[in-house]
């Protein structure tokens, strides 16, 4: 794992969504020993996700090209990636996504639109432990 | 001349000239003499008078005289005449009693013979030279009737009685058999005995035949007696006289003397019924009709049960009735053929009216056949969807217009075809085996098929086209079997690219109208919790506005695009077998704070109790539910109470939620449904609510197959329904399953 002096964790979040993306940086970045590193889309994730080898990784699937399911798949193609621990926060939900992201090994499905974002970024800290 | 004929035939002329001449004289005398005077032409007068007299007299008697004589001499010429005819006569007579075939014996009044005419000698063969003096032709009788013969003779002459004989000859003796005789005696004027006059007439002939009546007449008997009819006689009173072997023996009389029988009641064997027929008929054969008619007896009285009966009366010779003959025939076994017959020939009747009626109808049958068919088939060429007709063999028998130009074949080199060898089905990109095809489901199972756009079936035909495919099929059943199939199909290229659009619309509209919203949310939380630093309060009020707001918006497009996912089929449906009971409970303590908070109380009461458990999706009835109740409590006071009662009522469960609340107005009930529609009460009463939930509900209960209706009266309250079917819902495929 990339630990930094610091002990930082890094987790690597896919949002094509500039907005969110700030929001959610910004908000976890409030916690001093989390390395926030953003992508905008699946390819540029899985570039960074071989670069960086974040701790966690913060997912949402509905993206233009690459989506989220489609990172998911290449990611567990890829064996080097095997201990990779992803979290999807997704826009959408329903049973049937749940259970296609929890096949692919995702430690956690949440919807954005529940709760608050302060409740979303401690459900998905819970996982850098 | 003989002088005295001479004067007696002309004894008035001379008179005349006598009495001519002596007037002359006279005459001459007066003439001459002169003193002539009246006394002398009184004397003359005297004397011609006297002449004229004498003259008259001599002419009465000579004229008298003369027919005298004439009489006389005819008198004479008669009796000549009659004597020659006696003489005739008698010779005629004497010509027939010789040649009469009769035999004619005359016997002199010591008994000998005296004659024997030649019909007699014939019969006897007695020569004319035979000495018939001395033969006893008694003796040519046979002997049984000697006797009788002689008795009959000796009375005739010594008693002169006549009398009548019938005898049998021998056939040595007389050329006839049989012989009537009348023995005659003939008496002198003094009543003495004379002679005896016998004759004889042959009656063989007569004798035979009158033998072979006897003979006849036993046989008549021997039949009555041996006949199995039953033959009565009355007399003419219409008194029983006999009753023949066959009538005792129908009749249990065998054992019965003549007298009984007699007396024998024979109406009380007669059916009570059939007794007035009979006297009446009694009554018209005793006035001389004949008549036949059936009659029944009664069971215990006689063999037979029915019986054809002629009256016949029998009429003496002066035309009156003398006897009644009253003849039965058993006629039982043939009535109950007859009966058999009479209903089989009623049945036949029936069956032939109906036979009738049947190609009456069959006729109107044929005309409507013909008009249904006409229309039938103006029907099928006009109608807009492509329409095939399969036998159960899948083979292609009839096929509209439309479906030709969809299949892109003429329909001759499509009929007859096999329907999966011209079209291949897909479920998507996968093509359909054939056994697998639903149209298998149709022909081997007879189940209707509805094949929807959601269910995302494509036809590929010949030219190697593909289209998706709305279809209905109907299996064609006659008699009980399935004898093919309808299929009414629609290309729904349109529809789906339709579809498409709308369910790309609800996928965008999920992600691009919430993602901003989230974005709008997140940050007005990270403001309100001070991560750009400190707020005013107000500047804090406003923000956290901000975030109510957004999380309406969100809330709302939330429940929009469920909508949108029900009405579009796209929700998912799991059923499960579930206790409705049990989820209503689940729903109340999820609002019980809600309810706690206005002090109301929730009753639930279900028919049967305990509720039978049934297929339900819990999250669609959850949201069904949860919606009524929370309705029920948002727009009742505190203090309310809410009925939820779940019933089973024949093939549907029928689920209602009482409030005691606020009530819909009258004009708004028609548009309480619609989306984003809020009554004016309720707008009053909760200004925030999206309108959206009862439409929600409306869509959910019409997907799984139920209804939704309401009963209301404003200010007191609402009650909202819904049905289940008593199966549950049915499980159904979709993208996503319906959010809680």
């Amino acid at each position: 794992m990339n630990e930094n002096i610091n002990n930082q964790k890094t987790i690597l979040v896919i949002e094509d969504e500039m907005a969110l993306q700030e929001a959610i940086r910004l908000k976890l970045k409030q916690d001093k020993s989390i390395n926030v590193v953003v992508a905008n889309s699946g390819e540029e994730a899985f570039v960074l996700v071989k670069e960086k080898k974040p701790d966690l990784v913060w997912l949402d699937l509905l993206m233009p090209k690459m989506s989220g399911f489609d990172f998911l798949k290449m990611v567990r193609k890829d064996k080097t990636l095997n201990d990779l621990k992803i979290v999807v926060v997704s826009a959408s939900g329903g049973p049937d996504k749940v259970a296609q992201a929890k096949e692919l090994g995702v430690l956690d499905y949440i919807v954005k639109g529940d709760g608050t974002l302060d409740l979303i970024i401690k459900r998905v800290k819970n996982f850098l432990t | 001349m003989n002088p005295i004929k001479l004067i007696k035939n002309n004894t008035v002329g001379f008179l005349m000239i006598l009495f001519v001449v002596g007037g002359v004289f006279v005459y001459v005398y007066l003439l001459t003499e002169k003193d002539a005077s009246f006394f002398h032409l009184l004397i003359f007068s005297a004397y011609l008078a006297f002449n004229l007299m004498v003259a008259i007299l001599v002419k009465y008697f000579s004229s008298n005289l003369e027919k005298n004589e004439r009489e006389y001499r005819n008198l004479f010429e008669k009796t000549k005449k009659a004597e020659l005819e006696a003489v005739a006569n008698e010779q005629k007579y004497r010509d027939l009693i010789e040649n009469t075939p009769l035999c004619i014996k005359v016997f002199d009044k010591n008994g000998k013979m005296t004659f024997l005419n030649k019909g007699g000698r014939e019969e006897h063969f007695i020569k004319d030279t035979d000495d018939i003096s001395k033969w006893d032709w008694v003796k040519t009788v046979k002997e049984k009737y000697q006797s009788e013969a002689r008795e009959k003779f000796k009375a005739a002459f010594e008693k002169g009685e006549s009398s009548r004989i019938e005898f049998e000859h021998t056939p040595e003796g007389s050329s006839h058999e049989w012989c009537s005789s009348l023995i005659s005696p003939i008496k002198d004027k003094d009543g003495n005995v004379k002679s005896v006059l016998f004759l004889s007439d042959d009656i063989t002939a007569l004798k035979h035949a009158e033998l072979e009546a006897k003979k006849n007449e036993q046989m008549f008997h021997t039949l009555i007696d041996e006949t199995p009819l039953c033959i009565k006689w009355f007399d003419n009173a219409g008194k029983l006289l006999s009753v023949n072997k066959g009538g005792r023996e129908e009749h249990f009389l065998t054992d019965k003397t003549d007298e009984e029988v007699r007396n024998w009641d024979y109406m009380g064997c007669i059916d009570e019924g059939y007794r007035p027929l009979v006297a009446d008929k009694m009554s018209a054969a005793l006035r001389g009709e004949t008549n036949s008619f059936e009659i029944k007896h009664v069971p215990e009285t006689s063999k037979g049960i029915w019986c054809l009966s002629t009256l016949t009366p029998v009429k003496d010779n002066l035309g009156k009735v003398a006897y009644v003959l009253f003849l039965s025939r058993d006629i039982t076994d043939e009535k109950i053929i007859d009966e058999e017959r009479k209903k089989n020939l009623e049945k036949s009747e029936e069956t032939k009216a109906a036979l009738f009626n049947i190609l009456d109808d069959v006729k109107e049958s044929e005309k409507t056949v013909k008009d249904e068919r006409d229309r039938s088939s103006a029907i099928i060429s006009s109608i807009g969807e492509n329409l095939l007709v399969i036998n159960k063999d899948y083979k292609i028998v009839l096929m509209n217009a439309v479906a030709e130009k969809t299949i892109g074949l003429a329909s001759d080199k499509v009929i007859g075809q096999d329907i999966r060898k011209i079209i291949g089905v897909f479920k998507g990109d996968k093509l359909i085996a054939e056994e697998d095809r639903p149209l298998e489901k149709v022909i081997k199972k007879g189940i209707a098929l509805n094949i929807n756009l959601e269910d995302n079936f494509y036809y590929q035909i010949s030219n190697g086209a593909k289209f998706p495919v709305m279809l209905i099929s109907t299996p064609l059943v006659r008699d009980g079997d399935i004898s093919g199939a309808v299929l009414v199909f629609r290309d729904i290229t349109k529809e789906k690219t339709l579809d498409e659009s709308k369910s790309s619309f609800i996928s965008i509209a999920s992600h691009q109208l919430r993602t901003p919203l989230t974005s709008m949310r997140w940050f007005s939380e990270m403001l309100i919790g001070g991560d750009a630093g400190p707020l005013s309060e107000e500047q804090k009020h406003f923000v956290e506005r901000i975030y109510e707001a957004t999380d309406r918006m969100i809330d709302l497009v939330n429940l929009l695009l469920q909508i949108a996912r029900v009405e579009a089929g796209r929700i998912k449906v799991e059923s499960i077998r579930l206790s409705i009971k049990d989820i209503t409970e689940s729903v109340v303590e999820s609002l019980k704070s809600n309810l706690d908070e206005k002090f109301q109380n929730v009753e639930i009461i279900t028919n049967p109790d305990p509720f039978p458990l049934i297929f339900l999706d819990q999250d669609i009835i959850w949201q069904v539910i949860q919606n009524l109740i929370s309705n029920a409590s948002r727009y009742s006071q505190e203090n309310k109470t809410i009925q939820i009662s779940i019933i089973k009522k024949g093939d549907v469960i029928e689920y209602s939620v009482r409030d005691q609340g606020i009530g819909i107005p009258i004009d708004q009930r028609v548009r309480l449904f619609e989306k984003f529609f809020r009554a004016e009460n309720a707008l009053k009463m909760v200004p925030e609510g999206s309108g959206l939930g009862l439409s929600l509900v409306k869509s959910l209960v019409e997907g799984w197959g139920g209804k939704i209706w309401f009963e209301s009266e404003e200010g007191k309250g609402a009650t909202f329904f819904f049905t289940i079917p008593a199966s549950g819902m049915a499980s159904k495929e979709g993208e996503v399953k319906l959010a809680v």
